[in-house]
């Protein structure tokens, strides 16, 4: 049902929709990779710095007591062992490539430096090893050949102490930044994924509505149709009255025409002219009920009911009064036993009763006194009440065979100059007003001789109902 | 008996019916007419009457002019009896409807007296002396 409702252009977002969980897997993903790059490098330059840390303190112990000087001393007491020498000039190698370490430490660590002062206090340590024995030869004092020889670390240490405040603030810098970065990358991925998501979510909400909109239009459609149907309807029947109407109306015309010929033709006759002129008048009257008859169902039979809560028993012998000069002339006896409510249009609803009540004054044999029963009565119940008005007659009745067709517009049982001569549209207009309200009207089967016929209206209690149904 | 010299005029409208007796008995007053007032009571004339031609009218009560030629026309018995419909009707419906169902002509009915005779007088003469009807059996 739904696929059906769905155009085809609107098929492959279908697939599309597989992405999304892809795309927000992807976004999230990213954003984790971010977080542990970030992470992963500040901990790779906290190792170096720490790294970085304990080679300076080495260093500094090679240069100071625990090394060069260490060393140093141990030559000046013992000059004569060569071996004291080496181990001096080892200590300056390895503090040398010490330093170079370093160098390429601080490097990688975003410092490019040269630690000139420890190297030249290096060189300057090489150098005094190299004085100590020509100086012990000329018989100086261990003492005073240790003051003049005197190493002063203090610029080195100094230097490396600095460069380790450098690095650190370096350190802490680059630390600082790379956490910036991956604040912004996650921020970054974190937007992307949000409006990602708002914008799929736009996407599905407007192909929601886009879906609703086709069945909402889908359903209006279908209104329209239905109320274009009944239009069509009405229409086709107008049409087929109104071809009816104009047709029965040359009738009549085409005999004025006759008669006033004949008229011309026995002019010195006036009794014939008197006849031909009766003629005339007759069909002028036939065509004056015709056209009214056809303004009335034009206006009536195709009026949208106005509807309103009406007392059957106050509505029944209402109707029945207008006929009272009829019944009075007729001697026609005529019996209402109304009951029950009805939400239906009054006017029409009284021109249905007028119609069946006409018709059963009209239609007695000749010489007869009309007997008519109205009864009206509630039946059934709940959604299924509904009411029921019945009219019975005691005249010429209906054959079974044309109980269908008496509500076919302009259909007429008797021949154009009976005594029963209708238009053929009482019962039809009732048919036509009784089927507006929701209801049905048919020719009852009657046990007695005479007409039976009744009609069945929805006992709606609101204008809800009446658009519920 | 073929009764040769008759019309069966299916006609409501008694003033119609007598004008068009009225025209041709002036013109062939010879012709036997036996008039229906509706397609039912021609149907069940036609058990014992033997017309030379029918004219009828289209709107009747009971059963009009249509249902009626339909019925004919495709009853064995009675499809040869030639049947003029002669009618108020200008409807192409009406028309082409009365053809499908082998309507031997399609008239108006005329407006005028002068009109109504000449009517008449072609249609007399065409059915009653041109033509050939196939002479209907007992």
């Amino acid at each position: 049902m739904e696929d059906t409702l769905i155009p085809a252009a609107l098929k492959p977002y279908k697939a599309r929709y597989l992405l999304v969980p892809v795309i927000i897997g992807g976004l999230i993903f990213a954003q984790y990779s971010f977080t542990a790059m970030v992470k992963q490098r500040t901990q790779e330059l906290r190792f170096n710095l720490d790294n970085t840390y304990s080679m300076a303190l080495e260093l500094s112990q090679a240069l100071g007591y625990g090394g060069l000087i260490h060393h140093f001393k141990n030559y000046l007491l013992r000059p004569a062992e060569l071996q004291y020498l080496n181990d001096g000039l080892v200590a300056a190698d390895s503090a040398t490539a010490l330093v170079a370490s370093l160098e390429v430490n601080a490097r990688g660590l975003g410092i490019e430096t040269t630690l000139t002062e420890t190297r030249s206090m290096i060189a300057g340590y090489r150098a005094r090893l190299e004085r100590v024995r020509p100086l012990v030869a000329s018989g100086l004092a261990l003492m005073e050949i240790d003051d003049q020889l005197r190493l002063d670390d203090s610029f080195a240490l100094r230097e490396i102490s600095q460069l380790l405040d450098d690095l650190s603030q370096s350190v802490s810098d680059q630390i600082e930044s790379i956490d910036t970065q991956g604040l912004v990358l996650g921020l970054v991925s974190l937007a992307g994924t949000v409006i990602l998501s708002m914008l799929i979510l736009t996407l599905f909400i407007q192909r929601r509505q886009r879906i609703l909109h086709i069945r909402s239009t889908d359903r209006l459609n279908a209104r329209l149709a239905e109320s274009n149907a009944s239009l069509s309807d009405a229409n086709t029947s107008l049409k087929q009255f109104a071809g009816i109407v104009s047709h029965d109306l040359k009738s009549p015309l085409r005999h004025i025409n006759l008669f006033n010929e004949q008229i011309l033709e026995d002019i010195d006759d006036k009794e014939l002219v008197r006849s031909h002129v009766g003629m005339v008048q007759n069909a002028v009257q036939r065509m004056n009920s015709m056209i009214s008859s056809l303004l009335d169902f034009t206006k009536t039979g195709f009026k949208e009911p106005e509807r309103e809560m009406i007392d059957m028993a106050e509505l029944l012998p209402q109707v029945v009064e207008e006929f009272q000069p009829m019944i009075d002339e007729k001697q026609a006896q005529v019996t209402v036993d109304a009951d029950g409510q009805v939400f239906a249009d009054p006017q029409l609803l009284r021109r249905v009763l007028y119609n069946l009540l006409d018709n059963s004054m009209k239609y007695v044999a000749q010489g007869e006194a009309p007997t008519v029963s109205i009864v009206a009565k509630q039946m059934g119940d709940g959604p299924e009440r509904r009411l029921q008005v019945c009219v019975s007659d005691n005249g010429i009745g209906i054959a079974p065979e044309y109980r269908e067709r008496v509500f076919e517009p302009m259909h007429r049982l008797h021949s154009g100059q009976s005594p029963y001569v209708g238009n053929g549209i009482g019962l039809s207009l009732a048919r036509t007003v009784i089927n507006a309200h929701g209801g049905d009207m048919e020719v009852a089967d009657s046990c007695q001789k005479g007409t039976r016929i009744c009609f069945t209206l929805p006992c709606n209690e609101t204008l809800d109902d009446v658009q519920g149904l | 008996m073929a009764q040769d010299n008759t019309i069966l005029l299916v006609e409501d409208d008694d003033i119609d019916a007598m004008m068009l007796e009225r025209s041709i008995n002036s013109l062939r007053p010879d012709i036997k007419i036996v008039r229906a007032v509706n397609g039912r009571e021609a149907i069940d004339m036609l058990s014992t009457l033997k017309p030379r031609i029918i004219v009828m009218d289209i709107r009747m009560p009971l059963m009009d002019g249509r249902e009626a030629l339909a019925h004919l026309k495709h009853d064995e018995q009675y499809q040869q009896i030639p049947i003029v419909m002669m009618t108020t009707s200008d409807n192409p419906d009406d028309i082409e409807f009365c053809y499908q169902n082998h309507a031997n002509a399609y008239m108006s009915k005329g407006i005028d007296n002068k009109t109504i005779r000449t009517d008449i007088d072609n249609l007399l003469s065409f059915w009653f002396e041109t033509a050939k009807v196939n002479p209907p059996e007992l």
